[in-house]
This record gives structure tokens, sequence and C-alpha cells, in this order.
């Protein structure tokens, strides 16, 4: 071994590769670089293509204003709905259509009638139908109704006679719960 | 070798033969890169890796590629630089020059296939012990037979300083062997 000379050496490789290793690294290569075909694009005069955006923008723009006038027509009170109660209460009205303006008028009148006691403490009519009426319309609204209605509930109960309250107290069902206490 | 260059050349640069052209770069480049890369970093996964983002990178700078040197010169540059990387990248798991150097014998001893030659073995083990540009300048030599000229291309230093790299290597590997062959 004292007279080594490596370039007398054969260049062997002392390591082994896997089969077909060329052929798998070609393959995950070419999977690496080449892009997705995509599909074939079809060319389009410039003329179509504005033709065909100025339909579909009138198409669009017509439909959302069709459906929003058939909304309208089928459900006024929505629109009722959409102004605050405090507005109806305070008498400010948001004229919408005939029928509108009279469930409009419906609120006014039905809330005036809860007032009206306060003032005079005449009117019999029963102010919890009123405000049962009134949440009928949306749970939304029912909760501003009855907000504004707990303003004046001590005025409203002072306004009942004895014989009033007797019968509601007939009228309204036993809470279970309250019960088992008794 | 020239003509075939020029033919891969040709095909990788235009659009709708690119595909083809990779593949033939691939075809007759791909065993002398692998066995450079091996050489180097000696695992066989790790080689894989580094020969797929050769090829990867290759394509993807193609335009960066100079007409006026040879492309196997180039693609052995990419191949380098990125074998390079993973050394790096190994040392730093290591945390020393000689805890990644004693990684690699160790590996060269786990991969040897089981009939190879005591002195072949230990060729590969002495070629790990060397300095990374000795180690570069001696495998591109010593195993792939590139002329001064191109080995200053490829590693980016000045001829006289290849061969004297070459030299110092040789001599390192020599005295590698002698010390650790037992007969």
């Amino acid at each position: 071994m004292k007279n080594l000379d490596i370039e007398k050496l054969e260049r062997s490789n002392v390591y082994k590769i896997p089969e077909n290793f060329f052929e798998e690294m070609q393959a995950k290569v070419l999977t690496e670089i080449m892009p997705v075909k995509k599909g074939r694009m079809i060319s389009m005069n410039w003329a179509y293509s504005a033709a065909a955006a100025i339909a579909i923008i009138f198409g669009v723009t017509f439909f959302v204003n069709n459906d929003g006038v058939e909304k309208n027509i089928q459900n006024p009170i929505a629109n009722v709905e959409s102004t605050s109660v405090n507005e109806i209460i305070s008498g400010n009205k948001t004229i919408i259509g005939e029928e509108n303006l009279v469930k409009q008028n419906e609120i006014i009148l039905e809330n005036s009638k809860v007032i009206k006691p306060v003032e005079g403490n005449k009117v019999r009519s029963n102010p919890v139908a009123v405000v049962s009426q009134v949440k009928k319309y949306t749970p939304e609204s029912s909760k501003v109704v009855i907000e504004n209605a707990e303003i004046p509930m001590d005025q409203i109960l002072s306004s009942f006679t004895s014989a009033d309250l007797a019968d509601l107290g007939r009228n309204t069902e036993q809470d279970i719960y309250l019960d088992l206490y008794n | 070798m020239k003509i075939q260059e020029t033919e891969i050349i040709e095909l990788m640069s235009g659009e709708k033969t690119r595909e083809k052209g990779v593949r033939s770069m691939m075809d007759a480049y791909q065993s002398r890169l692998y066995w450079h890369i091996r050489r180097l970093i000696v695992d066989h996964d790790l080689a894989q890796d580094v020969l797929q983002e050769t090829f990867i990178k290759a394509y993807q700078n193609f335009h960066q590629f100079k007409r006026d040197s040879q492309l196997y010169t180039w693609l052995y540059r990419i191949a380098t630089n990125e074998a390079l990387q993973q050394l790096n990248k190994l040392k730093k798991m290591q945390k020393s020059d000689e805890g990644s150097e004693y990684h690699l014998q160790n590996l060269v001893a786990e991969n040897a296939g089981t009939g190879a030659d005591e002195i072949q073995i230990l060729l590969q083990k002495a070629i790990q012990s060397l300095p990374e540009k000795q180690k570069l300048v001696f495998t591109l030599r010593y195993y792939d037979e590139l002329p001064y000229e191109e080995l200053s291309k490829i590693l980016e230093m000045s001829v006289g300083t290849c061969k004297t790299n070459y030299h110092y290597a040789k001599q390192k590997v020599e005295t590698y062997i002698k010390e650790n062959y037992t007969e």
C-alpha cells in the first residue's frame, strides 16, 4: 500500500440505486413543472361581449326592482314594520300606499286608545288586547311596542276597575310554574 | 455531445417543444448529475431530492441560461449549489464540521453495497474528510473527468486554484487510504 496511486484505480461506484429510479424521478419532475392543461379558449368579438354584459346588467336590475315591488304589494305590513313603531306612535306617517296607510292609521288609533285612558280615565277598551294585536305583526315590532307600553303601565292598571281585573283574572290561564310554590 | 446539447437548447427554447426538451435534458444528464450529487451527500433520498430540484430549477430559470457557456456546465453548477445547500443543512443539524464529516463517513459505510471493494469504500470516506472546495474539485475532476477550464466555470474559481485544490485533495485521499487500509 506504500506505492498507492489513486489515478490508477478503477472509477467505480460503491453505492446502489433502486430500479427504475430515473424513470420515476423524470415523472416527478414532469408533474412538478408541467402546468395543468386548460380547456380550449374561445375568442369572442368585443361587441358581443359588451352586448352580453349590458343585457346581464339590465336583466339583473329589472329582476331586482321587480322583486322589490312584488314584495311591497304582497306584504304591506312589512313596510309598516320597517318604519319604527315610535314614529307610528308619534304620528309620523310614511306614505307607502293606501292599504299601508290604513294599517298605520289603525296602529296609531290603537295606541291612542291605550294612551287615552290616562288622559280621561273614560275609555273602557281592553289595552292588553290592543298590545296583543300589535304583537301579531312581528316579534321585532312587538318588542318595541311592549317597551313603549311599559311606560304607562301603572297608568293603565290604575284605569282598571276591580270588576275589570276580576274579569281578566278569570280569562287568564294559570301559570303552572308559579303554581308550584302556592 | 455538442450537437445533442444544441438540440436540447432549441427544444427547451420553443414553447411547444419545451416538454420534449426537458425529457431530452434529463435523459442526457440525469446519470452524471445524480452520481455527482450522490458522491457529495451520500444519502440516496437526499440525492434524489437534489437531482429533482436541479431539473426543476433548470426548467424554471432556463431564460437565464447564457448560450455562450455549455448546458452541462450550467446544470452542474445548479446541482452543486443545491447539494451544498443540503450539506449546510446537515452541518447545522450536526452543529459542527467534524460532526457532519463523521456522519457522512458513517453514511458511506451504510450505503456501500455488500460486494464493494475496501479501497473504494475508503476512497469515498476519504472524500468526505476533505474540505468543501477540495471535495468539489476532486469529485468533478477524478470521476467526471472535467477539464480544469470547465471546473473553474462551474465552481467560479480560477484554473490555478482548481489545480492546487485537486493536488492537495489527491494527497489527502491517498494518505487517508494508506492509514486506514487493512491488508
